[in-house]
């Protein structure tokens, strides 16, 4: 149902940019919009474009909220705003309007706002400060709308419409001072320089890999010189059975089973009977060209065509 | 002014016809076969890893390396001679424990498409919890990845299984970065890929994978069997294998690495 509620969602986000507090925003704010000292301590700020797609209803009955990540770590959030309750002059402040006439978007109109994003200091520091020392690899910004109130299909705080976007990193200087806070160590598997030499032992049935991993963690890999199979150990316990491998098979659905390939590819008459002739001058029948199609195939001798005439 | 136009136009009759779907009109031709049809044709569902060679290629006090090299083939033995695809498998272990999996595959059966290429990688039944920095919550294939959100998500392996009324293929999540798979304790296994993002399904099997009579009766454990998407660049088979006549024409060939830590996940 995620993708059904994602298609049929009643508003559309659109990232445009991100802006900082500074001359560009004061500039780009409406004369009525009061700058507050809560305005001054914000740093980030999200230009989103939003489309109200609802037919009749305005934005008043939702509530926002977005969230910054980095690498999948929390990064900054914008706390959820009831946008029916908010007041004009509150620390919200759009580019164009204020969030007043956010909550009254009307049915299919758009308008450009800034998201305030604030840097959570007790969860985020560490995250931040590791995102800002090393460029993250994937950032991501997520605008939620949730229901402010309760009606008569849904409780307070269900969720309508999560956009998530793709964000380029916050410009320097908008997050947390990076020496502020310390990054926890992070364990990464492989970073710990090994204290116990990897120990390689054979014998006729098998290898066996073995030694003292990060932490202090003993681990044993078994590979069977017969079979290939693999069984990893940790603690003496099985992590990864020996049913491992290549796999080129799943279930089959049920656009497998119907799905012809009549409408990929038709192959003519003499294209079938040529890959047919193919089929019994070769004696590689694994490279066989499978026929898409075998209505008029009349060599049936060869397995594969066999089988393939014989499930009409 | 706008003229006003009447709300229903046309008059009111029973229909017996809509437009008709592809699989629909897939089942109204006798000629043509599915892909299901040339998957069992060609011998995919049934394919059986058998060991080509297994050597060891290099080993210091700091890392060692394993080369395997598997054939998948049919296990009738009419067919057993057709080799449905080359795995090469680079096991690498270092001293801390990293596993590194390179892959390199050729699958030398020339249909349309194929159901999947990847890594399969049987975990114990107590393994029950996962969490994962990718794709989700929801199960999301290519065409229905837009919905999904790329966060770190969690779950019970039994909830990532879709139960479709008709049974077949569900699970599966795109855009991995990384995967936990953990007990009750906080004890597993990570997988991440090294190249780019993966896709993975982690579902309940028998073992066997495939279901077969319990002779004992009692109560079959359900294994979860990871399976990782980790192939992702499709190039020509290499040319010694078209030399060697195993292969006359490929349909994928790709190379990828995975590494997993047997490390205990929640230091990570």
């Amino acid at each position: 149902m995620f993708e059904v509620r994602h298609v049929f969602r009643p508003v559309h986000a659109i990232f445009v940019a991100w802006r900082r507090d500074g001359a560009d925003s004061a500039a780009n704010a409406p004369a009525n919009a009061p700058d507050s000292a809560a305005d001054a301590a914000v740093p980030l700020r999200a230009l989103v474009r939003i489309t109200n797609r609802h037919e009749t209803l305005t934005l008043s009955h939702l509530r926002l909220f977005a969230v910054l990540e980095a690498d999948g770590a929390p990064l900054a959030r914008m706390p959820p705003r009831h946008l029916g309750a908010e007041e004009r002059g509150t620390r919200w402040r759009s580019l164009h309007t204020s969030l007043h006439s956010l909550a009254q978007l009307q049915p299919r109109e758009s308008l450009t706002v800034e998201l305030p994003l604030e840097f959570d200091a007790a969860t985020a520091a560490a995250a931040a400060a590791a995102a800002f020392a090393t460029p993250p690899r994937d950032v991501r910004l997520s605008v939620v709308f949730a229901l402010a109130l309760p009606n008569a299909w849904g409780e307070a705080g269900h969720e309508v419409v999560r956009e998530q976007f793709k964000v380029p990193p916050p410009p320097p200087g908008a997050g947390p001072d990076p020496g502020a806070a310390a990054a926890p160590a992070r364990l990464e598997v492989g970073a710990a320089a090994a204290t116990v030499a990897l120990r390689v032992e054979q014998s006729a049935q098998c290898f066996v890999l073995s030694g003292v991993g990060t932490g202090g963690v003993p681990f044993s890999y078994r590979v069977c010189r017969r079979s290939g199979a693999l069984a990893l150990r940790v603690r003496g316990a099985l992590v990864v059975e020996e049913a491992s491998g290549l796999q080129v098979w799943r279930a089959p659905t049920d656009n497998d089973r119907a799905n012809t390939l009549f409408s990929i590819s038709r192959p003519t008459a003499d294209s079938i009977a040529q890959m047919c002739a193919a089929a019994h001058d070769s004696s590689h029948l694994t490279s066989l060209m499978v026929p898409y199609a075998a209505p008029v195939c009349s060599a049936r001798r060869s397995g594969l065509c066999a089988s393939l005439c014989s499930m009409r | 002014m706008r003229a006003a136009v009447p709300p229903i136009n046309r008059p009111w009759y029973m229909r017996l016809f809509f437009a008709l779907p592809d699989r629909m009109l897939g089942v109204l031709d006798p000629n043509s076969h599915s892909y299901d049809d040339l998957w069992r044709a060609a011998g995919l569902h049934a394919a059986v890893p058998h060991l080509e060679s297994l050597e060891l290629e290099s080993q210091t006090t700091a890392v060692a390396e394993l080369r395997a090299t598997y054939a998948l083939r049919s296990p009738t033995p009419a067919r057993s001679s057709r080799t449905l695809a080359l795995h090469e498998l680079r096991i690498r272990v270092h001293a801390d424990g990293e596993v590194e999996l390179l892959n390199e595959a050729c699958v030398p059966v020339a249909v349309p498409s194929l159901p999947r290429v990847g890594l399969l990688l049987g975990l114990p039944a107590r393994l029950e919890r996962c969490r994962w920095f990718g794709l989700g919550p929801h199960e999301n294939y290519v065409d229905r990845q837009r919905g999904a959100t790329l966060a770190v998500h969690s779950a019970a392996v039994d909830e990532l299984f879709t139960p479709y009324l008709v049974p077949g293929e569900c699970g599966h999540r795109g855009g991995l970065r990384w995967l936990e798979v953990s007990d009750a304790v906080g004890a597993g296994v990570r997988v991440s890929g090294a190249g780019g993002p993966l896709g993975f399904s982690l579902l309940r099997h028998a073992r066997p994978p495939l279901p077969l009579p319990n002779p004992t009766g009692k109560p079959l454990t359900l294994r979860p069997l990871l399976f990782a998407s980790v192939f992702r660049h499709a190039r020509p088979c290499p040319p010694s294998l078209a030399a060697a006549g195993i292969v006359r024409r490929s349909s994928t060939a790709q190379r990828t690495r995975t590494s997993s830590s047997p490390t205990p996940i929640g230091c990570g």
